[in-house]
């Protein structure tokens, strides 16, 4: 095959600038992977046209593993909609706020309720978000506080889910990268590999309760609890009314009914021929049909809604995803069209001598961070990264697990912080708060989570084990008590 | 293989009986679909789901040509949104209303815009229904009249142009049901060879110039035509002040035309490009067709940013909005193809085949396809629903009977087209009383009078057809239908317009 040298990196900076500079990551990909057939097509327009469409767009869109991905991110979205409507996930979070009383107790079971909703990462906003705010209004919380609580249970737990929607997602994106390097491993073993190392994920998670234990605050979120405590001596604020009345049934049926399928199909091919990722794909397929027909009887038993009506809010959901598997379309064929001009060979070649391959995470997770908070799509860094810098890792000799590890936490930093990242406009939508304050409040939390991460990942140049993670929570803890007691209040 | 006997025609009748019980096509496709993956299972409901989503769903889901035909239907529908978002259309019907003078042109005007509207078929009642309600009350020609041409402008026009939605998804149907027969041909040629012979869809658009040049009504319609009189005498309708017509940006023509051309223009150097070198297969086509759209979605938001200053974004936003429209009727492809492939395992149609066997002639057995899809449309309100379990059903029948394919899968089209048009719970039944802003009753019941005229003369051009296959039956029968329009005006119809 024909080197193409540095325009074989072309499709993927035009990419990386468009989404930066548009913040529109669709039509970023599709330039930049135009951009590429061009290339290929000694750009010759006409012929690029073509290649993209006959050879990458269908031919990418028509791999098993790919076309069961985009089925499942329907059917999941489809299910994340009726449960939302079915007032299954409110009632969820309802029984939990039956046990609040004071502040520190109001936040812990805002953080709680996050993690339970773990199944969907904007749910968790707009569901948890709503919930509590009058919560937080009775208990004279900011609603800054809510923001940052619901944004930091969304994305990072979900992301630690290997069954829901992200671990599908990273999944394929594996695959897809390790069948370029031709290495045969599933892609389901591999994300359990890289679990305990996803430090970011982690570390933000416990984040919120080790704040929330000192009772106290530092930097912006002080500032806007105080601004907060000034406007409610000023005036009080109205009390959203309560929503209709949603029973735990709602939510405990579909529950049932989807671990129990999924964990008999599980294991069921568990003891039989081993569990490969189309068992995995089907079982969750079913799982989640099944416990949206829960769902359906539900609202048909409590709120009289005709299983027609259901059904047209289980497709309403799949279409929300639409995007999404625009996005999952593109992402693979610029990772396909990548691999035709060997962009990744040519990346490594070109860091080859310069880096130890020891650190080479560190470098990942920092392009990462900054990508994915300049696009404010972690997603779109994710399908990037994947294609591109793990080629780089294998012929450079860097652990691909950690490599993973590095782009999924540079990814979910820069995604947390970026005032463009989809998540983040909803938390703040979903705590009512204007964007700009959550955005501001949240930063030096999620930064100090973010040097943390960092410190891991030179933890584990030197040494490499996943009791890192154990050091690093305890020397987080250290460091947000000492914030605290330095600036808090 | 292992023969399933009588329990092979399970999962279509199952299908059809729910289709038409519960008017859900996905819950009866998908039932159907799964009692048939339980039958292979040995009625093991573990091994059912797992047959039925890991061979079948997901093995149909990653066929080349199904996922292409999905993108090109999210594409159409992308574009149709946008296209329709961007006023365009409206602005082009507008042009149309200027050449009315007479009812008679009034009439003419509206369904000569149905027709040029043909690139959607609910859009079409959407945007010729409420441009000419002012015109139809103008003209004092009742609303159920309006409601019956667009009607009648909508789903027997967009049947006929192989390159939107409709002939996408038919064509991804008639490929997969001649694979499972082991048929080998372009669906593209199949398509049109079927072209000639879709004698409702003909028949139907080509009867409104035919009635409308009698200038008068008969039956039901001109029952309306006079309630509608007293009614504005006694001034009980039409007193409300008419709405205005949305034109917040004033779109221009250009809006649609450009759009369009650009459209056809990349449809045809790209189909042309193919035709002189390595011939137009079906994946070229589909390609072709996603690439027209695409650049025509793209012109069409060059122009809102141009005219109307919409940001790109919000034109992309658009663009997906349009396409999550398709979710449904991709799932219902999905699901037909599934259904397909179990019925293909389970050997339906060589059973079916066996059964009917030499007790009819197969020249009368598009006629009884003809019967089974205006039934069982008419039953569901869903032509595509009824096209999707039917194509499956009958194609292999036909094939093992040696009755004429082109003759049959047209059967299918038409009946399922005639049973859609006439059925009071059909979507675009619906839309058309909705936008004519008609009582939804009294547009069927209007309507039923004429579409069952069409109705009769293509089972008489089935009848003739089954016996001297020739595309020139199209022509005969035109020339048939305009004497009984004629006549049946003659006989009963008068110029109701002004009587009380």
């Amino acid at each position: 095959m024909e080197s193409y040298g540095v325009l074989s990196v072309v499709p993927l900076v035009i990419s990386i600038f468009l989404a930066i500079y548009t913040r529109n990551i669709i039509l970023s990909l599709s330039i930049g992977a135009f951009s590429g057939t061009l290339i290929l097509n000694s750009y010759n327009p006409f012929f690029a046209v073509v290649s993209l469409m006959s050879d990458h767009a269908f031919v990418q869109a028509s791999t098993p593993a790919n076309t069961q991905v985009l089925f499942m991110t329907m059917v999941i979205g489809g299910f994340v909609n009726i449960l939302d409507e079915s007032g299954g996930a409110r009632a969820f979070s309802a029984a939990i706020v039956k046990y609040v009383s004071t502040r520190r107790s109001g936040q812990f079971a805002t953080w709680a309720s996050g993690i339970s909703i773990f199944f969907s990462d904007t749910a968790n906003s707009l569901v948890v978000g709503p919930l509590f705010r009058p919560v937080y209004t009775q208990l004279k919380i900011c609603r800054e506080k809510l923001a940052y609580i619901i944004d930091t249970t969304a994305s990072p737990v979900v992301i630690l889910i290997p069954v829901a929607s992200w671990g599908v997602y990273i999944m394929s994106l594996i695959e897809n990268s390790y069948s370029d390097m031709g290495i045969e491993e599933d892609a389901f073993s591999v994300l359990l590999n890289v679990w305990p190392y996803q430090f970011y994920a982690f570390l933000a998670l416990l984040a919120v309760p080790m704040v929330i234990s000192t009772g106290k605050d530092f930097g912006p979120m002080l500032k806007a609890q105080k601004r907060y405590d000034e406007e409610v001596k000023l005036n009080e604020v109205v009390e959203a009314p309560e929503q209709g009345e949603s029973r735990l049934i709602m939510v405990i049926l579909p529950f049932a009914i989807m671990i129990v399928t999924l964990g008999s199909i599980l294991g069921y091919y568990a003891f039989t021929e081993g569990i490969k990722s189309v068992h995995v794909n089907a079982g969750l397929c079913i799982s989640y049909i099944l416990s949206s027909g829960g769902c359906a009887y539900v609202m048909k038993r409590f709120k009289n809604t005709s299983y027609d009506a259901s059904m047209n809010i289980f497709f309403v959901g799949a279409g929300k995803l639409i995007t999404v598997a625009a996005i999952l379309i593109l992402a693979w064929v610029l990772s396909s069209i990548c691999r035709d001009l060997q962009t990744g060979e040519f990346l490594a070649s070109l860091i080859g001598d310069t880096l130890d391959p020891r650190y080479f995470p560190i470098v990942v997770f920092f392009i990462g961070t900054i990508m994915s908070f300049a696009t404010g799509s972690s997603w779109g860094t994710f399908a990037i990264l994947m294609a591109t810098t793990l080629p780089v890792a294998n012929i450079l000799g860097a652990d691909l697990v950690l490599t993973i590890a590095a782009i999924l936490g540079g990814g979910l930093f820069g995604d947390h912080t970026s005032p463009i990242s989809d998540t983040t406009v909803l938390a703040s939508m979903g705590a009512d708060c204007p964007h700009i304050n959550h955005v501001m409040t949240q930063l030096p939390y999620a930064v100090l989570t973010g040097i943390m991460t960092i410190c891991a990942f030179i933890l584990l140049a030197i040494y490499q084990t996943p009791y890192v993670i154990f050091i690093m929570i305890v020397l987080q803890y250290l460091a947000i008590r000492f914030m605290m007691y330095r600036y808090g209040e | 293989m292992e023969s399933y006997g009588v329990l092979s025609i399970l999962p279509p009748a199952l299908s059809i009986v729910l289709a038409v019980y519960t008017r859900n096509i996905i819950f009866s496709l998908g039932t159907g679909a799964f009692s048939g993956a339980l039958i292979i299972a040995n009625f093991n409901p573990f091994f059912a789901f797992a047959e039925f989503l890991e061979d079948h769903v997901f093995v149909q889901l990653a066929i080349p040509s199904n996922n292409q035909v999905m993108i090109v239907m999210f594409t159409i529908g992308g574009f149709i949104h946008m296209l329709d978002k961007s006023g365009g259309a409206r602005a082009f019907a507008g042009v149309m209303v200027k050449f009315i003078g007479s009812p008679v042109k009034a009439q003419m005007a509206s369904w000569a815009t149905g027709l040029s509207v043909f690139f959607t078929d609910s859009g079409n009642a959407l945007i010729v229904g409420p441009l000419f309600k002012p015109v139809f009350r103008e003209l004092k020609i009742c609303r159920e009249k309006l409601a019956y041409i667009v009607d009648t402008t909508a789903a027997p026009l967009s049947i006929l142009i192989p390159f939107v939605g409709w002939g996408v998804y038919i064509m991804s149907l008639i490929e997969n049901a001649y694979g499972v027969v082991g048929l080998e041909e372009e669906p593209l040629s199949v398509l049109l060879s079927v072209w000639p012979y879709q004698f409702y869809a003909f028949l139907a658009l080509i009867s409104i110039p035919m009635i409308l040049t009698t200038g008068k009504d008969f039956g039901p319609m001109a029952r309306a035509q006079k309630r509608y009189n007293q009614g504005l005498i006694d001034g009980t309708i039409d007193q409300e002040v008419e709405e205005v017509v949305e034109k917040q940006h004033d779109p221009k023509l250009s809006t649609v035309f450009l759009p369009l051309g650009v459209m056809f223009a990349t449809m045809v150097i790209y189909m042309g490009y193919f035709a002189y070198t390595e011939g137009v297969k079906s994946v070229h086509v589909r390609a072709g067709i996603c690439l027209s759209y695409l650049f025509a979605s793209f012109a069409c938001a060059y122009l809102m940013k141009k005219h109307q200053n919409k940001p790109w974004d919000e034109s992309l936003g658009l663009f997906f909005e349009g396409m999550q429209k398709l979710v449904f009727m991709c799932m219902v492809l999905v699901l037909a193809w599934t259904l397909s492939s179990l019925c293909n395992e389970l050997q339906t149609g060589a059973y079916l085949a066996a059964l009917i066997g030499d007790s009819i002639n197969p020249s009368f057995f598009p006629l009884i396809v003809f019967f089974l899809g205006a039934i069982m449309s008419f039953a569901t309100g869903s032509s595509y629903g009824t096209f999707a379990i039917l194509m499956i059903i009958v194609i292999p029948i036909a094939h093992t009977l040696g009755a004429p394919m082109t003759l049959t899968i047209a059967a299918v089209l038409s009946g399922g087209l005639f049973g859609d048009h006439t059925s009071p719970i059909s979507d675009t039944t619906v839309l058309a009383s909705m936008a004519a802003g008609c009582a939804h009753i009294d547009h069927v019941s209007t309507q039923f009078a004429y579409a069952a005229i069409n109705g009769v003369m293509t089972m008489l051009a089935f009848v003739v057809a089954g016996f001297y296959q020739s595309p020139t039956i199209i022509l005969g029968i035109i020339v048939v239908q305009f004497f009984v329009i004629r006549m049946a005006m003659k006989m009963y119809g008068h110029d109701a317009r002004g009587e009380a």
